[in-house]
């Protein structure tokens, strides 16, 4: 509802309002005249509001003050969002016996940062009671033009200006708070969504690694069968197959686990080649229980990039997975292609101005990988980010996919964009990163 | 005795290789490979086999492909098909190492060799 020309104005205490709580002020002067005088102003202020006024004639006696009303316990709770005001407002002359100038206004303010101040500047001085405002004291008063409605709206409204800012600064670290639990949400999202695709990759995992178990068993029974002879040529050649075979089934393995790790992340210099080769090699059951054919054009001197291997494999699983499952029906193609340039020459007409990290004249290195399934409906391009949304049918996934693969990119100051390709049927994912350059 | 033809249709040709030497280091097997399963058709009817190791998951053509293929082909529809995959585990195996699995009947890839040997013997006198 609109409420037209009505604002609503906080009302200030005065005589119509009841009787207001003292305002509670620490009158740091060392000048007994001028704090008289201060002391007079504020009696003789035309309003119902009452001051209690204490006094401290140096730096050190206020401190001492400040401390002896603290709220706060020494080991003060950090999260406890109940600032500590001993005062509800201080006076501060700059010229103390201990110390001057912006010293004096730094000290207390450090110590009592969510009280407003208010600065007393003599005649000499008015240019360094601007620059403490400019530092965030609530207003400055010439110690001989003080007068009294001015100084009670000089108290009133520096109370209220800095009620504002406490609020605010509360605010602000709630939400500090919130964007912290929600960026370990956010990991421990990417983790359950890996933890899922590696329930899916187990069985594909556990027929590659089966395979050179397999090699190996014949292997021995080939050993078992024949008289030892380390010359005999068949028998270098078996022992050379059983060797391989157990890297194999090793660095499948090496791949689970590597990619089920839950480190944050970790940034190495790697080859991206490597990391394709690896992702390829972990779902290499979908490839071939789907029948995909794979075709790599993978540029032989590829820069390394700055990554968490580990996310970036989860990255390419994930999208070899989603290109495979598009073509679910009849074998299709999966095309992997890398290469490397600057960012304009790669692509000028992918408009560079997309690009939030990589800067233009940034060498990066691309990766495209191409699917020849049914592309993605056009109505869905700018959806396919979003937490949650997906494209296949009920079960068949859970939404968070591509959202946590941008997520992953994002992480590592890449961008990805998903289009579909303008010559045949099917979607194409482009990856750029910041090459390593020596 | 006649040394029995086995055709073993395998990607994975590191497997294949090594069943080829220890089937024939028995001495009662003639093996050939054949890695491509698009190749499986033409290189079973010039190597005439008389049984075949097939292999389920393949690139191309899978295990399902090639017997109805090798069912299509009046030459080659009688010859007594094996299959092999590591899809099963040893574990999923019975005494006689076979894994009963959905109607099908196959061996696991990581299976003792001798057992393997047991398991095409039986199958080339009609036993299974």
């Amino acid at each position: 509802m609109k409420s037209g020309s009505q604002k609503l104005e906080k009302p200030l205490p005065l005589k119509s309002s009841p009787q207001p709580e003292a305002i509670s002020i620490l009158c740091i002067e060392d000048n007994d005249g001028d704090f008289l005088i201060m002391e007079g102003q504020l009696e003789s202020t035309n309003s119902r509001q009452k001051f209690n006024l204490c006094r401290a004639r140096t730096a050190k006696e206020a401190l001492t003050l400040i401390s002896e009303r603290s709220t706060k316990s020494s080991n003060g709770s950090e999260r406890d969002l109940t600032f500590d005001l001993p005062f509800d407002l201080i006076f501060l002359d700059l010229s103390l016996p201990d110390s001057v100038g912006v010293d004096t206004y730094e000290l207390i303010a450090n110590e009592v940062p969510h009280v407003p101040i208010i600065v007393l500047s003599g005649s000499t001085d008015r240019d360094l009671a601007l620059e403490m405002v400019q530092r965030g004291a609530q207003d400055y008063l010439p110690k001989d033009h003080i007068f009294p409605e001015m100084l009670l709206r000089s108290v009133l409204y520096s109370i209220e200006r800095q009620k504002d800012l406490n609020s605010l600064e509360k605010l602000n670290l709630k939400l500090e708070a919130t964007t912290e639990k929600l960026k370990s949400a956010q990991m421990q999202l990417i983790q359950a969504e890996k933890l899922d695709s590696l329930g899916r990759l187990a069985a594909g995992v556990a027929h590659e690694v089966r395979n050179p178990l397999g090699a190996l068993r014949m292997g021995i029974s080939y050993l078992k069968q024949r008289e030892a002879n380390v010359d005999d040529p068949s028998f270098q050649f078996v022992f050379k197959e059983m060797d391989t075979a157990i890297v194999r089934a090793d660095s499948i393995i090496q791949g689970m686990l590597d990619y089920s790790r839950d480190d944050s992340v970790s940034l190495k210099a790697v080859n991206p080649n490597q990391l394709i080769e690896t992702a390829l090699s972990l779902v290499q059951y979908e490839i071939t229980t789907h029948k995909v054919e794979v075709k790599k054009s993978l540029l032989p001197k590829l820069p390394n990039i700055l990554v968490d291997a580990s996310k970036m494999e989860h990255v390419f699983i994930n999208l070899f997975s989603n290109a495979i499952q598009a073509m679910a029906d009849e074998g299709g193609k999966l095309e992997i292609t890398t290469q490397c340039g600057i960012v304009d020459e790669i692509k000028r007409d992918e408009g560079v101005r997309d690009f939030v990290r990589i800067r233009k004249q940034d060498e990066v290195v691309l990766i495209e990988i191409r699917d020849h399934g049914p592309g993605i409906p056009v109505d869905k391009v700018d959806r396919i980010f979003e937490p949650f949304f997906t494209t296949k049918p009920t079960g068949e996934g859970t939404g968070l996919g591509l959202s946590i693969v941008k997520r992953i990119v994002d992480l590592h100051r890449g961008h990805i964009r998903i289009r579909n390709c303008e010559d045949s049927p099917g979607a194409c994912v482009s990856l750029y990163f910041k090459a390593i350059t020596s | 005795m006649n040394k029995k033809r086995i055709l073993v249709i395998d990607d994975d040709l590191q497997f294949g290789r090594l069943t080829q030497l220890t089937l024939q280091a028995t001495a009662n097997f003639e093996v050939s490979v054949q890695s491509d399963s698009r190749k499986a058709i033409e290189t079973a009817r010039e190597f005439k086999p008389d049984l075949i190791l097939l292999d389920i998951l393949m690139p191309g053509l899978d295990g399902g492909d090639i017997e109805r293929l090798l069912e299509g082909d009046p030459k080659l529809c009688e010859v007594p098909i094996l299959v092999v995959s590591a899809i099963v585990s040893e574990n999923d195996a019975g005494p006689d190492g076979l894994v009963q699995s959905g109607g099908n009947v196959m061996v696991p890839k990581t299976i003792d060799p001798s057992m393997l040997i047991q398991c095409i013997e039986d199958r080339l006198c009609g036993k299974i």
